[in-house]
C-alpha cells in the first residue's frame, strides 16, 4: 500500500502524472473493493439527489490555531483582552475583533460559534478531531468532513474534480499521519501546493496531441477487450480511473490561479491566502464538491499580537473578497462556508507576549447555505477563560454542517459490520444557526 | 557618589513588580521619575531612587496598550502613543492629560527629535509620521518601506530612532529594511539591509526549497552612536524553522551611517527573542536589551552591553523578565529595564548600576500605585 504522502509530494509542488495515476488507480480499486462493505455509496438514486440539492462546501482551515479573542470573540478592557479594541459590525450588537474591519461589515452573512469545546478529544487530536468531529481510533480510519462531503456533494459527470485541498507547502496534514481513511482514496483532495499551479498535470511537451490521442485510444481499446473477457471490477476502476485523469487534465486550467481573471487577482490581492480563496470560488463555480483552503502558521506562542495582527489582516482581506463573490454569483446560497482552527488560544497571556493551545471555550464561524446569517451561539464568560453557556463539541459541529448541506445526518457508513455514523453519538445540530 | 558605567561590574541593585506587562518607559528629567506604560493603558511612574515606594499612577487616558513613551524636556512634558491609535501628551508632575493627537494607525515606536521640537512615529501602516512636538500637530508622513513582505504579508515598520545631531532620521521594517532620511527635509539618503532579521526559511532544515507561508522577523531597534557615524539595528536572527515562537537569537547589525557599510553583526549565543531595545552610553557603549521567545511561558531576556569597536564581545546579563525597554539614567545611576515577569502576567523594573553605586543591598519591590497625579 502506497504512503499516502505519494498522491502529491508538498516538497516539490507538484502532481507527478505517473505517481497520479498509480494512486488513483490503487484508491479507486480500494474504494471499489470497499464498496462491498459500505452502504449509500452514489447510488443513481442518490445521485441525482445531490444534483436536485446543489450543496457544495469551503472549509477554510487556520491551521496552528487562530486566537478567538483576535478575531470573534474579542474580551477588550480585560487583562486577558490583548490590545485590540472590539468593533461593532452589520449585526446590530455583535462586536468583532478591530484586526477584521471588512468581515465586520459582512457579519450579516456569518454565524459565530462562540463556545466550541474539542478539549476531550485529547491533546494530540484536537486539529484531528476537529476534522473527523470524533476522537480518532486506531482500528478505524475515520474520513474527515472534507472527504465526507465530496462524497454526499460530490456532482455526477463533471470533469471538475470532487474534492480540492490548498495547501501551503509548510501545512501540516493530519492525513498523512494517519493514512487513508475507509473511504479509500477515492475522495481524498487532489492537493495543490504553494499557491502555485500543477505543472505536471501538463502534457508532456515532447508527446504531440495526436500521439497522445493514439495512445489513449489505444489503451481505451486494449482495456474494452480485457474487459470483455474478465469482468472484473479491478479492470473497471482502471478504466475509470484513467477517464477521471483525463478529466483532470482537461481541467489543468481551473486548477491554475495565474488563470484567473486580472481584475480578480488585482482584487485579491498577492498572498496565499488571498490567491486560494480566489481559486475556490473558481473552484466551486466550476463545480468541485468541497474545497479546503488550508493556511498555516497561526500559532502564536510568542510575539502573539503581531503575529494574529498581520495573519487577519490577510484573513480579512481574502475571506471578505470570497464572500462578496460567492454572493454575487449566487453561489451563497449552495455554499456552505466554515472557517475553523484546531484549537484557540489561551486567554491568559504568556511572558512572552504569546497566547498558548486552547481548545475548552473558542469560536467557529459558518455561512452560506442552510446558515442563518448574523446568528451568534454560545458564550464565554468575561476573560473567555470559560464557555458561560451553549457548549459545542465536535459532533454538534458535524450535525450542523450536515443539516446545513442537506446530508443525512442519521446515516450510518459500514465497515464490515460496524455502523459508523456520520455524526458521533450525541452530536446534535445547533438548531439556533439553521435556517 | 556614582561611579562610572561599567558593564563587567553592573549589578541589579533593585527590583520593582506592577499589576500588568510593561511595554515602555521613558526616563522624565522634570519630574526625575521612570515613566511607563504597558497592558492596562495606564501610566505609572517610578523614583528610581525609592522602588519600595509605590509608583504614581497617571490619570487613566488610553484604552489599549500603551505601546511607547517619551519625554519632551523641552516642553516639560511627557509623550504617550497607545494601541488605541493616539497620542497623549502629559504633565508629569500632575499626571494629566494634556492634549492629544489621533494615530491612522497603530503606533509601534516613537522618537523626538534632539532639539525637541519634532515627534516621530512609526505605525502598523508603515508609515513614518510627524509631528510638532510641541503642539500636536502633524507636519509631515512618509511610506518608503514596500507593503508586503517577500512572503506576502503586510509589513510593518516598527523601529524609529534620529541621530543625536537631529541631522539623520532612520526606520526600520519586519523585512530587515532600514531607511534612513534627512531629518530636515525628510530626503532618503541611504537604504541599508539586515537580512539575518528576516526568516523566510526558503530552505528547509535539509536544504530542500521551501516556497511555505513562514516568516518571522523585523528591525525592531534602532540607534545611532552619540558621534552619529554608526546606526545600529536589533532584532532576531539564526531563527529555529521549526518554531511556533520567537525562537531564534538577539542580534544587533551595525552600519557606518555615511556609507551604508555592515560594521558588524553579532548573535547573543545563550539569548533567545527580538533585541527589542537599545540606548547608547555617553562613552560609546551601547546597552541593549530583549528577549522572551521561545513561545511558552519561558520569558527569559538579556541586558547586553557592547562596545561596537570589539561588537564580537558584549557582556551579557539574563533577566528573569521580557524586555520592552532599556534607558539610562543620567549621572552615571545606571541603567532601567522595563517588561513583563517571566512567571506572571506583572510588569517588572530592574534597576541595575555599576558595582561600586549599588552598595546598598536589592531593594525589591511590589508595590501598588498611588493615587492618581
Amino acid at each position: 500500500m502506497p504512503p499516502r504522502a505519494e498522491v502529491c509530494q508538498p516538497s516539490v509542488h507538484g502532481l507527478y502524472r505517473r505517481q497520479f495515476l498509480g494512486t488513483l488507480g490503487w484508491g479507486l480499486g480500494a474504494a471499489v473493493g470497499n464498496l462491498n462493505c459500505l452502504t449509500g455509496l452514489c447510488s443513481d438514486a442518490r445521485a441525482g439527489e445531490v444534483l436536485r440539492r446543489d450543496r457544495r462546501a469551503i472549509i477554510l482551515y487556520l491551521g496552528g490555531g487562530a486566537s478567538q479573542l483576535e478575531t470573534w470573540d474579542p474580551k477588550p478592557g480585560r487583562l486577558t483582552g490583548g490590545p485590540f479594541a472590539a468593533i461593532p459590525t452589520s449585526v446590530p450588537g455583535l462586536h468583532v475583533s478591530e484586526l477584521l474591519p471588512r468581515l465586520a461589515r459582512r457579519m450579516h452573512r456569518l454565524a459565530v460559534v462562540r463556545s466550541v469545546d474539542n478539549s476531550d478529544i485529547g491533546a494530540d487530536h484536537h486539529g484531528t478531531g476537529m476534522h473527523l468531529g470524533r476522537r480518532p481510533e486506531q482500528a478505524v480510519r475515520f474520513p474527515s468532513l472534507a472527504e465526507i462531503c465530496a462524497k454526499e456533494l460530490a456532482l455526477a459527470d463533471t470533469a471538475a474534480p470532487r474534492h480540492v485541498e490548498l495547501q501551503m507547502t509548510d501545512t501540516f496534514r493530519f492525513e498523512t499521519e494517519f493514512g487513508l481513511s475507509f473511504f479509500g482514496s477515492r475522495f481524498s483532495p487532489l492537493l495543490l501546493s504553494g499557491g502555485k499551479r500543477a505543472v505536471h498535470l501538463d502534457r508532456l511537451p515532447e508527446v504531440e496531441e495526436l500521439d497522445h490521442a493514439d495512445r489513449e485510444a489505444l489503451r481505451s481499446y486494449l482495456s474494452r477487450r480485457f474487459e470483455q473477457s474478465r469482468a472484473a471490477d479491478e479492470a473497471e476502476a482502471y478504466s475509470r480511473t484513467h477517464a477521471r485523469v483525463r478529466d483532470v487534465m482537461s481541467c489543468a486550467d481551473l486548477l491554475d490561479v495565474e488563470r484567473c481573471d486580472a481584475a480578480d487577482l488585482e482584487r485579491y490581492g498577492p498572498t496565499p491566502l488571498a490567491r486560494h480563496c480566489l481559486l475556490a470560488r473558481r473552484l466551486i463555480e466550476a463545480g468541485v464538491g468541497v474545497v479546503k483552503v488550508r493556511d498555516t502558521w497561526w500559532d502564536t506562542h510568542a510575539d502573539n499580537f503581531e503575529g494574529q495582527r498581520i495573519k487577519c489582516a490577510n484573513l480579512d482581506h481574502a475571506l471578505s473578497h470570497l464572500i462578496d463573490d460567492l454572493a454575487d454569483r449566487g453561489l451563497w446560497e449552495h455554499t456552505l462556508l466554515i472557517v475553523l482552527s484546531e484549537f484557540g488560544r489561551t486567554p491568559q497571556i504568556s511572558a512572552s507576549l504569546g497566547r498558548n493551545h486552547w481548545p475548552k471555550a473558542w469560536s467557529v464561524v459558518m455561512g452560506g447555505c442552510g446558515i442563518q446569517g448574523g446568528a451568534v451561539y454560545g458564550k464565554t464568560n468575561a476573560d473567555g477563560t470559560e464557555i458561560a453557556e451553549g457548549r459545542v463539541v465536535p459532533a454538534d459541529l458535524f450535525a450542523t454542517y450536515f443539516r446545513a448541506l442537506q446530508i443525512d445526518l442519521h446515516a450510518d457508513y459500514y465497515v464490515g459490520d460496524r455502523p459508523i455514523p456520520l455524526v458521533d453519538d450525541g452530536g446534535r445540530p445547533i438548531e439556533a444557526l439553521l435556517t | 557618589m556614582t561611579a562610572a558605567f561599567d558593564p563587567q561590574k553592573l549589578r541589579r541593585t533593585a527590583t520593582a513588580r506592577h499589576a500588568c506587562g510593561l511595554f515602555a518607559a521613558a526616563y522624565d528629567p522634570v519630574s526625575q521619575r521612570v515613566v511607563a506604560g504597558g497592558v492596562d493603558g495606564r501610566l505609572v511612574a517610578w523614583d528610581p531612587a525609592r522602588w519600595a515606594e509605590p509608583p504614581v499612577a497617571f490619570h487613566w487616558q488610553h484604552r489599549s496598550y500603551v505601546y511607547a513613551v517619551a519625554a519632551l524636556p523641552a516642553q516639560q512634558q511627557v509623550v504617550s502613543a497607545g494601541y488605541d491609535r493616539r497620542l497623549v501628551w502629559w504633565d508629569p508632575l500632575s499626571g494629566s492629560p494634556l492634549r492629544e493627537a489621533e494615530l491612522p494607525a497603530r503606533p509601534q515606536q516613537l522618537a523626538v527629535a534632539p532639539d525637541g521640537r519634532t515627534l516621530a512615529v512609526v505605525d502598523d501602516d508603515r508609515t513614518l509620521r510627524l509631528f510638532d512636538a510641541a503642539t500636536g500637530a502633524p507636519t509631515a508622513s512618509y511610506a518608503d518601506h514596500p507593503q508586503y513582505t517577500p512572503k506576502m504579508h503586510l509589513s510593518t515598520v516598527y523601529a524609529v530612532a534620529y541621530s543625536p545631531d537631529g541631522r539623520w532620521l532612520a526606520t526600520g521594517d519586519r523585512c530587515g529594511s532600514i531607511v534612513v532620511r534627512a531629518a530636515d527635509s525628510g530626503t532618503v539618503v541611504r537604504r541599508l539591509h539586515a537580512p539575518r532579521f528576516y526568516g523566510d526559511f526558503s530552505r528547509k532544515p535539509d536544504g530542500q526549497p521551501n516556497d511555505g507561508e513562514y516568516e518571522l522577523g523585523g528591525v525592531r531597534m534602532l540607534a545611532f552612536s552619540p558621534d552619529g557615524s554608526l546606526v545600529v539595528a536589533g532584532g532576531m536572527g539564526d531563527y529555529n524553522p521549526n518554531s511556533a515562537g520567537t525562537d531564534g537569537k538577539m542580534g544587533l547589525t551595525g552600519f557606518d551611517t555615511a556609507t551604508g557599510e555592515e560594521r558588524f553583526s553579532v548573535l547573543l549565543a545563550k539569548d533567545q527573542g527580538y533585541l527589542q531595545t537599545a540606548q547608547f552610553h555617553a562613552s560609546g557603549l551601547l546597552v541593549a536589551a530583549g528577549g522572551g521567545g521561545t513561545g511558552g511561558d519561558t520569558g527569559v531576556g538579556a541586558l547586553c552591553v557592547l562596545d561596537p569597536a570589539r561588537p564580537d564581545a558584549p557582556t551579557t546579563h539574563s533577566l528573569e523578565m521580557t524586555v520592552r525597554s532599556v534607558l539610562l539614567l543620567p549621572d552615571e545611576r545606571g541603567a532601567v529595564v522595563v517588561g513583563m515577569h517571566k512567571k506572571a502576567a506583572e510588569g517588572q523594573l530592574e534597576h541595575w548600576q555599576t558595582a561600586d553605586a549599588a552598595a546598598e543591598p536589592s531593594a525589591d519591590a511590589a508595590a501598588e500605585p498611588s493615587a492618581d497625579g
